[in-house]
């Protein structure tokens, strides 16, 4: 039998791998992914670019690296920035149950939560008009949410629990329960979610990209470079689907390391891995 | 679940056969094209109506009283002929045999009704025009106008200037009728369908119906095209051209017109204001490469607003000189100190912001390429591609502005240079200003005579190229696509005339 902790790791090095890709980004590059030469436009996948050339003859494979910090670590930044700020208001709503402030929280969290989140974002980003900063922000206003609402369940189902209440006795701060006894407990849950987003704030910041509301041109984020090379579908498909290929990997290795942390973190929930694992 | 899916499919099913009972039919041409929406302002047919005039005349809805020939020059249509009493006073007589779709003659009373409703609501015919008074006699028509205007005629030919039957005009209704081939049934944001006008003045109509869909998106245009749902398309994207070019299935009309692709340059930003670097940005991009890589061969790099095929156009010369462009930036003072590729004086690199929007689908290659074009000789470039470009232009938010405009609508030079030279005008949005420009184009709108006009139009054009007013990228080569049994469709350099009596599916 495979451990969830082997499990993890294999599902975790594909990971790692492609954000020391990120990282390496235009130095792991052949070519310059950014050097127009109009005279060899739309080559063909060969030996000298192997995903081909696009209508401005740049190196395809060169762009879709080159695009990897932009697409992988601002969607990796965003989902940790969204579970910061959304546990950070979570617990302190939970915490102070029933408070001005944990009820202004309560309304705010529903009603972003009542717009899909893709929907918003769209509209802060369409209003905001376009750049990368713009989609990251509107991304962020959409995406906090529900952080928020899972860390403040967990707080107000554990706030009055013996040990807290012992803490309290023993003179300890506010702050300091809040931080040393509280946010341990609803770091857990909150982290399997983050991990299991990170595919879907890829796939959205592809999306506003795609959509001309995110990054701008000559910026190789992969949304934008499918979109600029659209209409190439069928007389260059290269252009198409090589960034749609990174993009899809990329979403696949988040997905299932997300699968495989909550797997390690809650194995009590896994019970239909459990089942398979010991037949 | 699935007993409400069924009835649901089955209710699509009926619905989409109710939507295609009237185009379904063998007889009915199927056009989609990317020129017709609200983002375009010319969605339905009303031509006093911001753009609509447009539809109006490209769908052979409406017909004006002159039309551009393929060299254009103003010939009769709705007229007869025209004859000049004085130099503000213009008297044109009307073909006898025409009707409106609605039964009623068009007489010089009905053009009168419909251009005195012209200049009252419309206010660039108004400009254009110039009318101070209008009478109609039988089939004669005199316009007088406030000054001398030798382009009267040219002007006649723009769409607004569709004539069409007043009275047919009902509050209820956005159907007008009109002289034309066909009868507007339809009209709605998305699309027009069209029956044959069986009473058409110039003989018969070869087709039954025409359904002429707005369809924004280029590569949906072209995958509709390839699957049979439209008989021919406008506007597909230049890399798709390739797959009807050598496809016997499909055929291709293509011709050039006056669409021009240009850049103004703020000159209120300081930068700007030094001419050394106006130059810069001309002499960086290749515009040759331009045209002939990104727009695929459908454009034809420019030297001024006007192609060199008109008798005002500026023929094509090279100005590509990246080695010139260096040593004018560094005669500017702007020197790369530290290394990073770019150009900077007193700490600050060279950045220009480079406006554009993403309606044309050759605004954002032209804004990539400039970008890359820019970067080589150590200017910054930071591109804007944005539906909201008026707000970034009103906020003075830009150093380049890279737009489409069709330079010469009405065969006549005057009209570009009206509405891109003088400081108020419409189109000037860099503030460029220029006395000895201002006096030239006072001197064009005061000469009759076509050769003079031309030879002042050429002094204009060199004139705000020298001062880099306005950069000049290429002039559209426009292409229509369609299957191989659509006989009388052909592209006009005008871009006005597409559907007509001719139009017939074999």
């Amino acid at each position: 039998m495979i451990s969830q902790k082997t499990t993890f790791l294999r599902a975790i090095l594909p990971v790692l791998l492609l954000l020391a890709l990120s990282a390496a980004g235009t130095w792991a590059a052949p070519h310059d992914p950014f050097h127009q030469q109009l005279q060899q436009a739309l080559l063909p996948p060969g030996d000298e670019y192997i995903c081909g050339t696009d209508r401005y003859g740049r190196c395809v494979f060169c762009r879709v690296l080159a695009g990897a910090p932009l697409s992988v670590l601002t969607a990796l930044s965003l989902t940790i920035a969204a579970s910061l700020i959304g546990t950070t208001a979570g617990i302190y709503g939970g915490y102070y149950h029933g408070s001005v402030a944990d009820k202004f929280l309560l309304h705010l969290t529903n009603i972003v939560l009542a717009f899909p989140g893709m929907m918003l974002a769209l509209a802060i980003a369409g209003i905001a008009g376009g750049g990368m900063l713009t989609a990251a922000a509107a991304l962020l206003c959409s995406s906090w949410a529900p952080y928020a609402r899972l860390a403040r369940r967990q707080v107000i189902t554990i706030r009055h629990a013996p040990y807290i209440e012992a803490a309290r006795l023993c003179g300890c701060t506010d702050t300091e329960i809040l931080f040393r006894y509280l946010l341990p407990i609803a770091v857990k849950p909150v982290l399997i979610m983050a991990a299991a987003n990170i595919g879907t704030m890829l796939l959205a910041l592809a999306g506003l990209s795609f959509l001309g509301l995110g990054a701008q041109p000559p910026a190789a984020e992969w949304g934008s470079m499918i979109s600029s090379s659209r209409s190439l579908l069928q007389v260059a498909p290269w252009t198409v689907f090589t960034p749609g290929c990174a993009l899809f990997i990329a979403v696949c290795c988040f997905n299932f390391s997300g699968n495989a942390l909550h797997d390690l973190l809650e194995p009590e929930h896994n019970n239909f891995l459990k089942e398979r694992t010991y037949d | 679940m699935i007993k409400i899916l069924y009835p649901l499919l089955a209710a699509l099913l009926l619905l989409s056969g109710c939507g295609g009972k009237q185009t379904d039919d063998k007889a009915c041409f199927r056009y989609g094209t990317t020129a017709y929406g609200t983002s375009l302002d010319n969605a339905g047919i009303d031509p006093h109506q911001s753009y609509q005039g447009w539809s109006a005349i490209r769908y052979g809805v409406g017909e004006t009283l002159f039309r551009l020939n393929e060299q254009s020059q103003p010939q009769p249509w709705l007229a007869q002929k025209y004859e000049y009493i004085d130099d503000r006073t213009c008297k044109i007589t009307l073909r006898d045999n025409v009707t409106f779709s609605s039964g009623r003659k068009m007489t010089a009373a009905a053009a009168k009704e419909c251009l005195e409703q012209l200049i009252a609501v419309h206010s660039r015919a108004a400009a254009d025009l110039k009318i101070r008074s209008i009478a109609a006699a039988g089939q004669e028509l005199t316009i007088q106008t406030t000054e001398p205007l030798p382009a009267l005629i040219n002007y006649l030919c723009d769409p607004y200037a569709c004539i069409m039957d007043m009275q047919s005009k009902t509050a209820n209704s956005n159907l007008l009728a009109g002289t034309g081939p066909f009868i507007a049934q339809r009209v709605t944001a998305q699309e027009i369908y069209l029956q044959r006008n069986p009473h058409y003045w110039a003989g018969p109509v070869q087709t039954e119906a025409v359904l002429v869909k707005g369809i924004p998106d280029g590569d949906t245009l072209a995958m509709a095209l390839q699957s049979g749902e439209l008989d021919a398309a406008q506007g597909l994207p230049y890399a798709s051209l390739r797959l009807f070019r050598n496809n016997p299935a499909f055929k291709l009309s293509s011709t050039e017109t006056s669409r021009v692709f240009q850049a103004a340059l703020n000159f209120s930003s300081p930068v700007l204001q030094d001419p050394r670097i106006r130059a810069v940005i001309a002499l960086a991009v290749d515009k040759q490469a331009f045209a002939a890589t990104l727009l695929e061969g459908n454009g034809t790099p420019a030297a001024g607003p006007f192609p060199g095929n008109l008798p005002y156009g500026t023929s094509w010369r090279s100005s590509y000189d990246t080695d010139t462009a260096r040593n004018l930036l560094a005669a500017a003072g702007w020197q790369d100190t530290d290394g990073d590729g770019y150009v900077d004086k007193g700490g600050k690199p060279l950045t220009l912001r480079w406006l554009t929007y993403p309606a044309r689908q050759e605004l954002p290659l032209l804004a990539e390429a400039a970008h890359d074009y820019l970067k080589n000789i150590g200017i910054k470039a930071e591109v804007n591609i944005t539906d909201n470009c008026a707000v970034f232009l009103q906020n003075g938010q830009w150093d380049i502005y890279a737009k489409s405009f069709v330079s010469a609508p009405t065969g006549d030079p005057e009209y570009y240079f009206t509405t891109h030279i003088p400081s108020s005008s419409a189109y000037n949005v860099g503030h460029y200003h220029n006395p000895q420009a201002e006096q030239l184009l006072q001197n064009l709108r005061g000469t009759a005579d076509t050769s003079q006009r031309a030879q002042i139009a050429r002094q204009l054009s060199q004139l705000i190229t020298d001062d880099n007013a306005y950069i000049y990228y290429a002039h559209l080569k426009m292409t229509l696509v369609m299957k191989n049994n659509v006989r009388g469709f052909s592209a006009h350099p005008s871009d006005y005339y597409e559907i007509t009596a001719a139009l017939a599916k074999e």
